[in-house]
Parts: C-alpha cells; structure tokens; sequence
C-alpha cells in the first residue's frame, strides 16, 4: 500500500481525482475502493521524496530514478552563482502532454527542491529561484504519462551557505 | 504576517506571462538567531496555486530551499485582456495568502 502512494503516475491521478473531487468533497479512491475524504486545497505532498537526504534517495522516493536523460529536457541556470541564496533556475520541457516538473538540487540536505504539477493551460516552462548548499549538479525531471526524462548540469557556488 | 504578493503579467498574443514575488522568511530552520545560540525555526512556503479565471493550472510543492521572498514565472496560454490570474501560498505554520488581478 505505501509504495502504491509513492509511485507518481498513482500520485498524479489521486491529485487529479482530488482536484475534481474538490467539488463534491468526497471521492470513492480509485485502486483502494475506499471512501477517502479530500480537501479541495491540498494536493498530495510527496513527504518522503521531500524529506530524503541524500539525491539517490530522493530520486526512487519521488519515482523518478529510472528517468531518462533527455534534450526535450531544457534546464537553465548559472554556470556560476555569485549568491548560493538565490540561484535562478528555469525548466523547460519539449515533451508532449508534460505534466509535472521537478528541481532537484543534488548535494542539498534534502535534494528535492521543488515540485510543480501542471494542469491544462499551463505552458510547460517554470522558474524560481533556489538555495545551493554548495557547489553541484542541479537536475529537472520531467514526467509525461508513464514516460520520465531528466536534464542536469552543474552550478558552482562562490559563496557558501544554504541557510539564508 | 508577510507582505502582500505582488504579480506582474505580460501578455503576448495568447500567452500571459506571469512573474510573482512572494514576501516569505523563508526559513530553513538550520540558522542560528544572531542574537543567540537558538536557531530560528523552520518557516517555509510549502504549497503554491496558482489559477486562470478561478481554474488551477500549477499546482507546486516546495521545499525549504526555494529562496527567501520566493520568485516563481510560468506561463498561461489561452490568455486574453481581462482574465483573472491569482496566486495562493501556504506555509508550513499554515499562514496562506492570496492574490488575484485582472490581466490588463
């Protein structure tokens, strides 16, 4: 039961089951065949990919570990970051029927940076800016039906700390 | 409580490009208080909506390691002049905040 919760094409349908079930306020689960209360607000939380310390966890907690590199896979950021505070990061993806994005910056506490699931009407590029621990590679995973792709380069940090 | 979000939106034919700024501490609960040895608890944007005309089309989990006064672009298409764009925040103390404004 647990690692059906994990797997992100399970994930992704539970959210968006959810999103609909927003306006009747309760929905019969899918693959469980129980009743499962939802709140319109909350889109399921990935808590463990989140909370995994080290980015070979947090890739097979987020279910993305077998993803495949890809140039459909467009990942922006600085080749140098004067500031480790504020590192700006673009995603973009040339990959049809995209539907989630996500930033994982390797060598982090917790890799696992952000999540962005994207619905109908939405064009498949974000940015946001993001905290480095130190020096390393960042990745975007982008995840399309059953199909997962990945970019990665690496950003070199001047000045230390994560904590601002 | 925070300041306001504010929101810049430009339109291009059919595709409105929106750039938000939310006012958050951001914090990752691994700094000390300067003042002292305590280290300043964990206060982070958790989850961000972000709608077009009331309808949900980015849908985001943070971690702690967005920036402070986080900065987040996307991009709406089957935009037009007069549509609504809003953008909502949670954190993990539960504090929310919205914005919606009419593309211009």
């Amino acid at each position: 039961m647990a690692s059906d919760f994990l797997h992100p094409q399970h994930r992704l349908r539970r959210r968006l089951l959810a999103r609909l079930a927003g306006l009747t306020g309760a929905i019969l689960a899918p693959t469980t065949g129980l009743l499962a209360p939802i709140v319109a607000w909350a889109g399921a939380r990935n808590v463990e990919a989140f909370d995994a310390k080290a980015i070979d966890l947090a890739l097979v907690a987020a279910g993305v570990a077998d993803a495949v590199e890809s140039e459909d896979v467009i990942l922006r950021a600085p080749d140098i970051a004067e500031n480790s505070a504020i590192v700006h990061v673009e995603i973009q993806s040339k990959v049809p029927d995209t539907r989630s994005i996500l930033i994982f910056a390797e060598k982090n506490p917790q890799p696992l940076v952000a999540e962005f699931d994207l619905l109908p009407g939405l064009e498949p590029i974000v940015a946001v800016r993001i905290k480095m621990a130190e020096s390393a590679h960042l990745r975007a995973v982008v995840l399309a039906g059953d199909r997962k792709y990945f970019a990665r380069r690496e950003t070199k940090v001047t000045l230390g700390g994560c904590a601002g | 409580m925070p300041d306001p979000i504010k929101m810049r939106i430009a339109l291009d034919g059919e595709v409105a490009t929106v750039k938000v700024l939310m006012p958050h501490p951001m914090e990752t609960g691994l700094r000390k208080d300067p003042l002292g040895e305590a280290m300043v608890p964990m206060h982070f944007i958790h989850h961000v909506v972000a709608t077009h005309n009331g309808r949900t089309v980015l849908d985001a989990q943070w971690s702690r390691s967005v920036s402070k006064n986080p900065f987040l672009e996307f991009r709406v298409r089957g935009a037009k002049a007069g549509d609504r764009i809003g953008v909502t925040w949670e954190d993990n103390r539960g504090e929310t905040m919205s914005l919606e404004v009419p593309i211009k």
